[in-house]
């Protein structure tokens, strides 16, 4: 029984925990559609695999799919990855999933936020998203989670919490003209803490360069735990990446987060750049209301774009000569878990990656 | 994780508990489609959530209701029902739903048997039935329950009934029709009853109710309400063919001993009058090229004995019909444990099947030992 709350998490005491807290599982979509996927979506769903594949390892994981594709994922993932029915227009369960709260006692409830596909008819990825939009609700039926009903469009992907009151995102998405054009930033900053019950909001003013989400957060900076993160970082001075992550590292020198401490910042150096091939710019679908994906087109590759799972981190690599130096990186941040690259190349194609294509289930008291 | 078990329940120490064993949920799928519900499906709809509503108050309820009409199932159903998206040929949980089977430890497996629409396409009652194939799987990996897949065998769960104690009633009309199991013999498939639901003793009716559509599943014959007590559908009208099928039955069941070595007692429940599909209701129903043709006249398969057991009740279609107290009185009277309950079944029948037919139960896993015959 999933019932719906008028209410508010910070009314109910219901809180955001950040990635890096326990969870119960994880849950994924299953890449199908051909105008976002190359050749079929098959490259893209052996991509899938590795990473439901790598989570696994550490925890629980669900793959929703559509009707048409159950038997060929049932077929292509591990026997102890579960594979459920859940219809979708495309596979960014980070985005279009539901977003999880958790209180005191250990009880958790998830958080339905209205879903556009990155902006509607205002520059929206593609059309139609009904079927994306009934994703949340599907996945808290299936546990059993209670739910609050947001008035509002956000993808999970433009928010990164610390657990500890403070989220970072970026005006670029969440400002955006084609997200919620009816509220100001102090009313889009009331529904951040009514429905994640934080008390401190750091706008970066930009996403990472080209993406087309317009700008989410979880492709430029992330945090590793409480007080300390990891932004996406180019030493290129003459990539516009540089700019936007020199701006992004002002920004967090000189804030302090909700418990009032500095930041521990970590520069994550991107990969790349890189470029989409004509071979597989080829193998994509060409549709009128979808994002076209041309030869040439600069892929928004960023190391940041990881999953924290118990006792892990999922990495997407690119046979790029950053990857070591990320893994290294990352490992040493995060000293007690197993740090795992998994090829993020096919994934980054569709127009994100690890992170994007993941969603956490907090840890409940109650089995 | 479901995983799939490469063995049979019987080996691994697993038997199907009866239907009156504890439940952990009843699952249902949600009703639609339009060739066999008339208009729209927008009737048996409200008798679906009634049944949904009342067997919730006593065990947990999941229905599966497919992407075009999961917002409609889910803002019609109550809050407290779970609704889940799958996909479906049509709703005959009972049918082509798992079969869900018990160790002594409390774990709890699924048998997910071939389906084939009652018949293929040797007088199947529609094409295709792909993804009613599928909802066994669908539904185990939903609970994370593990799985048995017997090979080549098809099996609807309406066919069969079991005590719980090792005794499983079933039709020769249905088991040994040559469009369900052709390449196997009433042997084999003796043996893969006793291999995949761990019972002992298999009592043969011979054929089930007149014009079934289903080739006479046992489940609108036939029931057991507790170990060695067995209902059974009855029409005292000799002119009335089902008179004789009854007949038949009844001689059987009293002739026959269960695993337990216990005689049966049997208790009549009298038919329903005889009713059929009216013209109206005929006109609400789409004509499609490969569906059973549902037309004016066609005789309904009304009977009590298409009941469902939750924890603490029993379900019974009724029919606007006078025999419809007598029925209720009596089970209630044979069933003094439970609480029983009349849903109006008309709009469920039409098709062919009744309460019954579109519920699953998903037993409660129960570390015990199976339940002992008792002496006589």
């Amino acid at each position: 029984m999933s019932r719906t709350f008028n209410s508010t998490p910070l009314k109910d005491g219901f809180r955001m925990p950040g990635e890096f807290e326990p969870h119960k599982g994880c849950w994924m979509l299953w890449p199908e559609r051909m105008d976002t996927w190359r050749n079929g979506g098959k490259p893209a769903q052996l991509a899938f695999v590795a990473v439901a594949r790598a989570i696994s390892a550490f925890e629980p994981v669900t793959v929703g799919v559509n009707a048409s594709q159950y038997d060929n994922a049932r077929t292509l993932l591990p026997e102890h990855v579960r594979v459920v029915e859940i219809s979708q227009n495309d596979a960014w369960m980070r985005d279009m999933g539901p977003t999880f709260v958790v209180n005191d006692k250990g009880d958790v409830r998830g958080v339905d936020w209205d879903f556009n596909a990155y902006g509607g008819f205002k520059g929206g990825l593609y059309f139609p998203w009904d079927q994306d939009r009934k994703i949340r609700r599907k996945v808290m039926e299936i546990e059993n989670i209670d739910r609050y009903r947001a008035p509002l469009i956000l993808e999970g992907g433009s928010i990164h919490v610390d657990g500890e009151g403070t989220l970072l995102t970026t005006e670029q998405c969440l400002l955006n003209a084609n997200r919620n054009p009816h509220l100001s930033k102090e009313e889009i900053e009331e529904y951040l803490i009514q429905y994640l019950n934080i008390e401190k909001i750091i706008w970066f003013p930009r996403g990472i360069i080209l993406d087309e989400t317009d700008g989410h957060v979880d492709d430029l900076v992330c945090f590793a735990r409480p007080g300390e993160v990891m932004l996406t970082w180019t030493d290129d001075e003459t990539d516009p990446q540089h700019a936007i992550s020199k701006e992004a590292l002002e920004i967090l020198e000189n804030s302090t987060d909700a418990k009032g401490r500095k930041f521990k910042i970590h520069k994550l150096h991107q990969p790349g750049p890189m470029f989409m091939t004509l071979e597989e710019s080829q193998g994509i679908d060409y549709d009128e209301d979808a994002e076209p994906r041309n030869e040439g087109d600069r892929l928004a590759g960023s190391y940041v774009n990881f999953y924290i799972a118990n006792g892990g981190v999922v990495v997407p690599l690119f046979d790029d000569p950053y990857d070591r130096p990320a893994m290294d990186l990352i490992t040493k941040v995060f000293p007690d878990r197993k740090v795992v690259g998994v090829p993020g190349r096919e994934i980054l194609l569709g127009g994100g990656c690890v992170h994007c294509i993941t969603q956490q289930q907090p840890r409940s008291a109650h089995p | 994780m479901s995983r799939l078990v490469r063995s049979t329940p019987k080996a691994d120490g697993y038997r199907m508990p009866a239907e009156f064993e504890p439940h952990r949920q009843t699952w249902m799928l949600w009703p639609y489609r339009s060739d066999l519900w008339r208009n729209g499906g927008k009737p048996v709809q409200r008798t679906f959530v009634e049944l949904a509503a009342l067997i919730s108050q006593f065990e947990p309820v999941t229905v599966g209701a497919s992407q075009n009409q999961f917002a409609t199932a889910r803002s019609k159903l109550p809050e407290h029902i779970r609704v889940v998206e799958m996909s479906y040929n049509d709703v005959w949980v009972r049918d082509h739903g798992p079969t869900f089977v018990v160790n002594d430890n409390g774990d709890v497996r699924g048998v997910d048997w071939g389906f084939n629409a009652w018949g293929g396409l040797n007088g199947g009652l529609y094409f295709p039935w792909d993804l009613d194939d599928l909802v066994p799987q669908k539904i185990l990996a939903i609970e994370n329950i593990d799985r048995y897949k017997p090979e080549n065998f098809i099996l609807e769960g309406g066919s069969i009934h079991v005590d719980g104690q090792g005794t499983l009633l079933t039709t020769e009309e249905c088991l040994l029709n040559p469009n369900r199991n052709p390449h196997l013999n009433k042997v084999q498939i003796e043996n893969m009853l006793r291999e995949y639901v761990s019972v002992e003793k298999i009592i043969w009716l011979k054929k089930g109710n007149y014009e079934d559509c289903t080739d006479g599943h046992v489940d609108i014959l036939a029931a057991f309400i507790r170990p060695g007590v067995v209902v059974l559908h009855w029409t005292d009208d000799k002119n009335d063919p089902q008179h004789e099928i009854s007949a038949d039955a009844y001689e059987r069941l009293m002739h026959a001993t269960d695993a337990c070595g216990r005689k049966l007692e049997v208790h009549k429940i009298h038919s329903p009058a005889v009713s059929y599909v009216t013209e109206k209701e005929a006109n609400g129903i789409d004509v499609i090229e490969g569906s059973l043709p549902l037309t004016e006249g066609l005789r309904l398969d009304q009977s009590y004995i298409n009941f469902y057991m939750a924890n603490g009740c029993a379900v019974v279609p009724t029919f606007n019909d006078p025999w419809d107290n007598k029925a209720l009185d009596k089970l209630a009277t044979l069933m003094p444990e439970r609480k029983v309950f009349g849903i109006n079944g008309r709009e469920v029948v039409i098709p062919g099947g009744i309460f019954h037919c579109i519920t699953q139960q998903q037993p409660i896993g129960i570390s015990q030992s199976a339940p002992a015959c008792k002496g006589e």
